[in-house]
């Protein structure tokens, strides 16, 4: 038993602690640290959920009359590609930020680069994909069932590789949540399928948002 | 009762120790980013690792981004395995342990 739990940190440098004073200065200087490398992700995940709820809502009200007001399809197609092109920025430069004077081994930036450029490849390729099958008389109204399914798959086969490669527990809910919606949507049919990824893609990632940034509040105010 | 590692125990070189080990296992940090985890004056921090240095518990490299030098600093194997011996003897001390 500490016969100092009571006793109070010395202020700097090389003077003893008592030891349970010194694990409060340890559990203390670990959350100071893992907050401000990753206490902004909650930011970059209500982007991509702002993106998802608002930008899949624009392209659903181009075509559903459901609520009487029709956007036109300028109109969406703009707020869809501003919104996720806005989340894209915001991801970009949190994450710089917080990567600040961080540098990897080899090995580590390898993972870290393999993994970045699939995604920029990933998308690129199911565009590719979609060309293909218009151009071989896919339907308009079948690539508009193809296009968000197809990349909301590889979004959670990403996650699901991420939850893999970094062992984290969370990505794999987020990760099978978004295989699951991309494989059920299309059964909606157009355009609420739409409406669907706007409504449970933007749910999950308000959620993870509003998880992520208790868990910041808890670690700050702690601090 | 167990020992607490000397070169740990105390408060500057613990707070750079508990912030090199939240890092990952292959990250290092450059000095002027540890600094300001830490709120140190680049002396102190400077004489500090300098002693865990020789205990070979931090690595140094010294390299160049562009023209401008950069130090990055991590743990050793050694480093982290004494940082976890370390925790588990305050526990062990505080009465949480096994």
């Amino acid at each position: 038993m500490s016969q100092a739990s009571a006793s109070q940190p010395p202020a700097e440098g090389d003077l003893p602690l008592s030891a349970a004073a010194a694990l409060a200065v340890l559990t203390e200087q670990q959350r100071t640290v893992s907050r401000r490398l990753g206490g902004q992700i909650w930011i970059i995940t209500g982007a991509w959920g702002i993106a998802w709820l608002f930008g899949f809502l624009a392209i659903w009200l181009m075509d559903s009359t459901s609520l009487g007001i029709v956007v036109p399809t300028w109109l969406g197609w703009t707020i869809f590609a501003t919104l996720f092109a806005a989340a894209i920025v915001v991801s970009a430069v949190l994450g710089a930020r917080s990567g600040r004077g961080i540098r990897s081994n080899s090995a580590n930036a390898f993972t870290g680069t393999v993994y970045g450029v699939t995604w920029a490849v990933s998308m690129v390729f199911l565009s590719v994909l979609g060309a293909a099958l218009l151009s071989r008389g896919m339907s308009a109204e079948l690539a508009d069932l193809f296009y968000p399914s197809v990349y909301a798959l590889v979004v959670g086969i990403l996650y699901l590789a991420a939850a893999a490669i970094w062992r984290v527990v969370e990505m794999i809910v987020a990760g099978a949540f978004f295989v699951v919606l991309a494989s059920v949507a299309p059964f909606f049919g157009h355009p609420t399928n739409f409406l669907v990824f706007a409504v449970a893609g933007g749910a999950m990632f308000f959620t993870f948002a509003i998880i992520l940034a208790v868990r910041g509040r808890a670690v700050g105010s702690r601090a | 009762m167990p020992d607490l590692d000397p070169v740990i125990h105390a408060q500057a070189r613990l707070r750079i120790t508990a912030s090199l080990a939240a890092l990952g296992e292959g990250e290092s940090i450059a000095f002027p980013r540890l600094q300001e985890l830490l709120d140190m004056t680049a002396g102190n921090l400077s004489t500090h690792l300098r002693k865990l240095e020789e205990a070979d518990y931090v690595r140094v490299a010294k390299t160049y981004e562009g023209r401008v030098p950069v130090t990055f600093l991590e743990l050793t194997r050694t480093g982290r395995r004494a940082f976890e011996d370390y925790t588990e003897s305050l526990r062990q001390l505080i009465g949480e342990g096994p």
